[in-house]
């Protein structure tokens, strides 16, 4: 495994709030690492920087020994917590679009995980229900061979079993090789699918390790030991 | 990449405004219709239910097609920006920002399938106005025809004119595509900023202009000089208007 992400003393302000604050990491290539932390803690922050929608205020990130820019952006695929297909297009629309763009994007696999959600690529995406629009662009981040995957908060909001097909979709369409960054709050249904841990609070790293270490040294589950970090 | 948006660009603009275009040319029709018919007309007896159905008809589809023809390439103009706006700065900014493509190429792309967009408009209201003229419209082509081929007016002059038509479309369209970046960057009053940024923009662009204009009239200069200086002078301020909404669309893309 080669490292695929470097972060030194990363910090984002806005104005007078501190959104992270002199965070250093060092992420391996072929992870799922779950990025964990209370509302507020600066884990959208990061992933925006990551993906290149935020710049920092000070320090140094490259991914695969490269600089945030656009050759980042072709090898990094975002999952954001909003909807961003544009409500004019319909479901084939944005495959074009996705295939396009993005060299890695794997359309035949997008197009079956799609048909047996039921579908129709004609159908246009105003129609589609919330819970199926975040499934079309769950589909279309995860049909990339992406050697970076940052999914901001991909389980909030949506019922139980629709946990379960995301969390499924996620590990079973994920080049190996690659990393997979989830940000979530939710640590109960996604602990079972993560190597390695981030813990962050108030934009500091509290807990950086292997999930499976952290479970043997602490002598709990990692949802526990999320709670006993952030006890209020 | 910028062949690749542009495409998009066209997908959605013809998606868009075919609808449009397709409506204006019928109402084009149905005037062009209702003028064959006006001898008859003025035998209807006004006080028939029919006749006031159709006095009011004819009346509806005039002025739907004159608002048309007033504003169908404003319209294009405005849909730009908005389009701008929409791609770069709301939620769709989650998608065009986290392309593998450039600031620059956004802007670009945008800015060509507008002057494009702008261009179909005023060849659909010429057809227009071409289709409701009817038997007219042999001459009106003709008209035009020597109005543009005439020898009147040096080819140069028709050439700088172009030259200032488009430059000040340019102009208007990243003044449009600056307004909304800035907007992006606050998170309250962000139409009072945009108005008032607007407003004064255009004021000091049109005293800059008066004043190349006095500043050339007394070094005795040609107006097609005057006419170049501006289009420098609106040159400069397109490059300035760029490199800010790259820095934005860089370094200060604040989407909630």
């Amino acid at each position: 495994m080669s490292e695929l992400i470097q972060i030194s003393d990363l910090s984002k302000s806005y104005g007078k709030k501190e959104a992270l604050s002199s965070l250093s990491l060092t992420l391996e290539s072929g992870k799922v690492i779950g990025l964990l932390g209370p509302n507020g803690s600066g884990k959208t922050t990061l992933i925006k920087i990551l993906c290149g929608l935020l710049t920092p205020t000070s320090g140094h990130v490259t991914i695969d020994g490269k600089e945030i820019g656009t050759e980042t952006k072709a090898i990094v695929s975002y999952l954001p917590e909003r909807t961003y297909i544009p409500k004019w297009m319909k479901v084939k629309d944005i495959l074009d679009y996705f295939e396009d763009f993005y060299k890695d994007f794997r359309r035949s696999v997008a197009e079956d995980m799609l048909s047996r959600l039921k579908i129709d690529p004609g159908t246009k995406i105003k129609t589609l229900s919330k819970g199926n629009k975040e499934k079309v662009q769950l589909i279309l981040v995860m049909s990339r061979d992406a050697k970076l995957y940052l999914l901001d908060e991909p389980i909030a909001g949506v019922d139980p079993a629709a946990r379960d097909y995301i969390l499924d979709t996620i590990v079973t369409n994920y080049n190996p090789d690659a990393t997979i960054i989830i940000s979530t709050h939710l640590i109960q249904d996604i602990e079972r699918i993560l190597d390695d841990v981030i813990m962050i609070q108030y934009g500091h790293l509290k807990v950086f390790g292997s999930a499976d270490a952290l479970r043997s040294e602490k002598g709990m589950s990692i949802d526990q030991l999320f709670r006993e970090v952030f006890r209020c | 990449m910028l062949g690749k948006l542009l495409k998009h660009e066209m997908i959605y603009l013809i998606k868009t405004f075919s609808p449009l275009y397709i409506v204006y040319l019928i109402l084009a029709g149905v005037i062009r219709l209702l003028s064959l018919f006006e001898n008859q007309f003025e035998d209807l007896d006004t006080s028939s239910s029919g006749a006031i159905t159709l006095i009011v008809f004819a009346g509806i589809i005039g002025v739907a097609y004159g608002i048309l023809t007033g504003i169908l390439a404003l319209l294009t103009m405005i849909d730009n920006v908005r389009r701008f706006k929409n791609n770069m700065f709301t939620d769709e900014g989650y998608l065009t920002n986290t392309l593998p493509v450039t600031a620059t190429e956004h802007i670009a792309a945008k800015l060509l399938a507008g002057i494009i967009n702008y261009l179909a408009s005023v060849v659909v209201i010429l057809a227009g106005l071409f289709i409701a003229s009817g038997e007219e419209a042999p001459s009106m082509a003709k008209g035009i025809w020597e109005a543009i081929t005439s020898d009147s007016i040096p080819l140069s002059q028709k050439l700088i004119g172009l030259l200032l038509g488009f430059m000040i479309y340019v102009s208007i369209q990243l003044l449009g595509y600056l307004l909304s970046a800035l907007g992006n960057m606050v998170n309250s009053c962000k139409g009072l900023l945009s108005f008032g940024l607007g407003f004064f923009s255009v004021i000091f662009v049109m005293i800059m202009s008066a004043r190349i204009t006095a500043f050339t009239t007394s070094q005795s200069l040609s107006g097609e000089q005057t006419i170049l200086c501006i289009c420098a002078f609106l040159l400069v301020c397109c490059i300035c208007m760029y490199l800010l909404i790259v820095n934005i669309i860089k370094k200060h893309l604040n989407l909630q």
